[in-house]
């Protein structure tokens, strides 16, 4: 196809969820799954337990598997310290979940649980109808901040931890993109990140200094779609919402469908995200939506993680050269340029993203301006993929998904929120005086006070959204 | 008295600074050291909040009553919370160099929610999983956001507060002054029922006093007006006011450039509890809105000159930029009286300055420069930001009192624009200074903090 077509680039990360435990009995022609597959992870007793599709909406992961490097590792070779050489069997996984939560055999086995397709109706009809990719990675075998850094940054420079204060000085896409100047975006390409309360990247200086341009909420972005074409931003991040709690009035759950959340939540915010594009007609026919999830959650999968390149020459944490992918994460790709039923088997990691957006947007890519990986990434433009000339006329027909009132319960605070929360003490010290937020932050004990938190240091940072928005 | 003011200022003062020494020591001394301008007066500005706002005890500076200059004094107050309730208790001293004073206290309670029961969400409607039927609005964070009951007090004593006459073509050269020693006590309930509004109640006492300044530069107003010119002159009376209120605030979200609306009607009561002379009614209706500026714009930020970048930042999809904010407000009152009564000259409705409340009205006309038992007023207020708490401000006022609600029209306006600039603190203007003209009165430059009442 005619790539200069593509005019914007939307990308949605959810949590923390692996390719099998979402798609692998998903039964779509020709993908590397579980259906017809005999895999299996041997429990502390050594009887072997095989991936099964009874995963719950939520309620499985009272204890959310472990996926710090330390865990990963052990799911990955079976051994927190494997020898120099040993290559990735997948055979870890039930024994990381049973360490880590001293869980009896039949507790540890959730972790094999996946999903049936009629429980994810949105995501399945949307992987069917257009393309699903088998073999994306995320970028390293660890948990959500690094691999997020490497979304927008091309690397977590040589960090495995999820400490927020190193979440500053990176350059990103969004920086590269602001400064390109192409025949098409002579004098920059616009770039946003939607969220709906709180990201991670709040805290980037290039994009705090520019923070009208850079920062939005969900709401933005649906009204956004609703206007003209051309005032939506040329590649556009959005974010779920990472907790429960009120705005207003109204009780808004947690969407992003780490464990344990419902992930019909999660489902419900696909479908609006994808309803926003495709109804203007417009911005549909001049776009991608790639879906995907930042890093597996300690959630089987059975393809090992390839090695790759190290993004610089660094020296990580741990011991790790960053020369080896992590575990593979559903992803779809949604554009009317794509045939229904296209499985795409090419490798691709999340600095996938930031250079298929810097191939398709600036038409440079192959520098180390983000990182030696994502020089080397490839791009998911290819033909295989965006494998038609014209856009699709067909209007596909997506199962609604109604998820039954969520709890309003109070409960303490996640781990990802925790890291979220000293990110967000962190940035709103840095704010001026005027705009800080006076709560005292050894007050903030449950997961709803920390979302009023977050969301009004994120509106205090950036002007948009707000506590009340 | 002033003297000894001051004393209890400085000694109080004292101690507040003593309690938080280690953090004033580290942002002030940040303030000294770091190098660079910005980052000199960003400590600096972190140094000056911290002793404004000190727990418990810190030095405030406010408005006693338009004409009576800056008032220094000590405020404190504490937020605790039990059994899902909070508390916040505050009390405020403070004086002028002109020798006016007040106090006042407050002590708020915010409920604990309680929520009736909810109505499951349409299918595809993603703003709202559960929208509540009835109950009380819970932010974790603003206590304003929450059903309170509130208990207030105060004494003020304005040592000079100007008079022109009463009705919309008073001249200047009527000017008069009198003093005014107000006392008040009451309570209020406040339930925000729905996620776009809230009812409330507010009952207080009130006890003026008009003083004599036959010492003062102007003539006292006895000397020029009378009880039938200034109604309530001589007299001593005491009030019970009573006002039921409904407050609506409607959020605009997502790229609409209205930002909200703002709306409040109340109905006070006003019960002369020394017979029905001045008893009357007052109906008020306010109305503000506030609208995103965006302008055509093309380019990122980086590709835009920084004056550009300044004047009119970028904002998402680089087609537009953000130019400011425009603020308008409409404010209606018309007070309604028995036909023998007539409302006190000092509960009167102004315009000129900023009313007793600290709301602004005709800025480029003196304090109180009109006075009336109604009201009509219109504002437009341009906001840009310039750097951190500093900001730009223009503004056209235009506005009339009334004598009678009847004569409310658009005849007899009173206009005025003017230019200036503010500072913001905790995300509030903390204090402005602008210059006001076009009233064919002169050019009014004026200095404004927070009001006590």
């Amino acid at each position: 196809m005619d790539l200069s077509k593509i005019k914007h680039i939307f990308v949605l990360m959810l949590e923390n969820r692996s390719f099998d435990h979402l798609l692998g009995f998903s039964g779509i022609a020709g993908i590397d799954g579980l259906v017809g597959q005999k895999r299996s992870n041997r429990d502390a007793v050594g009887e072997p337990v095989a991936p099964t599709p009874d995963a719950d909406y939520a309620g499985d992961y009272d204890d959310d598997p472990g996926h710090d490097f330390e865990d990963v590792q052990v799911q990955l070779y079976g051994t927190r310290s494997p020898p120099p050489g040993q290559q990735p069997d997948m055979s870890g996984f039930v024994k990381s979940y049973a360490d880590k939560y001293g869980l009896n055999p039949t507790e540890s086995h959730r972790v094999m649980s996946c999903f049936s397709p009629d429980k994810l109706p949105v995501l399945v009809t949307l992987a069917k109808q257009f393309a699903v990719c088998d073999q994306w990675f995320s970028s390293l075998p660890g948990p959500t901040l690094p691999n997020r850094l490497y979304t927008h940054s091309g690397t977590s420079g040589g960090r495995l931890d999820m400490s927020p204060e190193y979440f500053t000085g990176f350059r990103t896409i969004f920086e590269v993109l602001d400064e390109a100047s192409t025949p098409r975006y002579p004098k920059g390409v616009p770039a946003t990140i939607y969220c709906d309360g709180w990201t991670a990247a709040a805290t980037f200086n290039y994009l705090l200094k520019y923070q009208q341009q850079f920062f939005g909420t969900l709401e933005d972005f649906y009204s956004d779609c609703a206007g003209s074409e051309e005032d939506v931003p040329a590649y556009c991040f959005l974010e779920p919402r990472y907790s429960s709690g009120m705005v207003g009035e109204t009780f808004f759950p947690q969407n992003d469908q780490h464990p344990d959340s419902d992930v019909r939540q999660g489902e419900k915010l696909i479908y609006r995200v994808y309803q926003a594009i495709r109804k203007n007609r417009k911005l549909w026919e001049s776009s991608i939506l790639v879906i995907t999830y930042d890093e597996h959650g300690g959630l089987y999968d059975h393809v090992p993680p390839p090695a790759c390149d190290a993004p610089d020459d660094k020296p990580g944490d741990l011991g790790f050269d960053f020369k080896r992918l992590g575990v593979r994460v559903p992803t779809v790709l949604v554009s009317p340029y794509i045939n229904p039923g296209t499985v795409s088997h090419i490798q691709f990691d999340h600095t996938s993203l930031i250079s298929t957006v810097r191939k398709l947007l600036t038409g440079v890519w192959q520098d180390n301006v983000l990182g030696m990986r994502a020089r080397n990434a490839n791009t998911f433009d290819a033909p295989e993929i965006l494998n038609r000339d014209t856009p699709r006329p067909d209007d596909v027909y997506i199962p609604t998904v109604v998820p039954p009132t969520p709890s309003q319960d109070d409960v303490d605070l996640s781990v990802l929120q925790s890291f979220h929360l000293k990110q967000a003490i962190a940035l709103n010290q840095t704010l001026p005086p005027d705009k800080r937020i006076h709560t005292d932050p050894d007050t903030i004990k449950t997961s709803q006070r920390a979302d009023v938190y977050l969301r009004n240091v994120f509106a205090a940072a950036t002007g948009a959204g707000g506590g009340q928005s | 008295m002033m003297r000894r003011l001051l004393l209890f200022y400085l000694l109080f003062s004292g101690l507040a600074l003593a309690g938080t020494v280690d953090d004033l020591k580290a942002s002030c001394g940040r303030a000294r050291a770091k190098k660079g301008a910005s980052n000199r007066l960003h400590w600096a500005e972190e140094c000056v909040e911290q002793i404004f706002t000190l727990d418990v005890v810190h030095p405030t500076i406010k408005t006693i009553a338009p004409g009576t200059g800056v008032a220094l004094g000590l405020g404190t107050q504490h937020i605790w919370r039990r059994n899902s309730f909070e508390y916040l208790p505050s009390l405020t001293v403070v004086g002028s160099f002109g020798g006016s004073v007040a106090v006042r206290t407050d002590f708020t309670i915010a409920l604990p929610p309680v929520s009736f029961g909810h109505v499951p969400a349409p299918p595809n409607d993603s703003q709202a999983e559960a929208r509540p039927r009835l109950g009380l609005i819970v932010d974790s964070v603003d206590i304003d956001a929450k059903a309170s009951i509130g208990l207030h007090s105060y004494w003020l004593n304005a040592k000079q507060q100007d008079f022109y006459g009463i009705g919309p073509v008073s001249a200047r050269s009527g000017l008069a002054v009198y003093g005014l020693e107000e006392s008040g006590a009451g309570v209020s309930f406040n339930d925000p029922i729905t996620t776009w509004g809230q009812v409330g109640l507010k009952i207080d006492f009130i006890r003026p006093r008009t003083l004599s300044l036959p010492n003062a530069g102007p003539p006292s107003i006895e000397q020029l007006y009378a009880s039938t010119t200034a109604p309530g002159l001589g007299t001593h009376a005491k009030f019970m006011r009573y006002e039921p209120y409904l407050h609506s605030r409607f959020r605009f979200v997502g790229s609409s450039r209205w930002k909200f609306l703002d709306l409040r009607i109340g109905d006070s009561f006003y019960q002369d509890l020394d017979g029905s002379q001045f008893s009357f009614q007052r109906i008020t209706a306010t109305a503000r809105t506030e609208y995103d500026i965006l302008l055509p714009s093309v380019g990122t930020a980086s590709h835009r000159e920084a004056w550009k970048q300044f004047l009119c930042p970028a904002s998402r999809g680089a087609r537009h930029c953000s130019a400011g904010t425009l603020d308008l407000v409409g404010h209606v009152s018309a007070a309604y009286t028995g036909s023998n009564s007539s409302v006190p000259f000092y509960l009167d409705e102004t315009l000129g300055g900023a009313d007793i409340y600290g709301n602004d009205t005709l800025r480029g006309y003196p304090d109180y420069r009109f006075r009336g038992p109604s009201r009509m007023l219109f504002q437009a207020e341009y906001r840009h930001g310039i750097w951190g708490p500093i900001g730009f401000l223009g503004f056209y006022d235009v506005g009339r009192v009334a004598e009678r609600p009847s004569d409310l029209a658009f005849e007899h306006l009173r206009h005025d624009f003017g230019l200036g600039m503010t500072m913001s603190a905790t995300n509030r203007v903390v204090f402005r200074v602008y210059i006001g003209f076009g009233t064919g009165e002169g050019i009014r430059p004026n200095a404004k903090f927070g009001s006590i009442l």
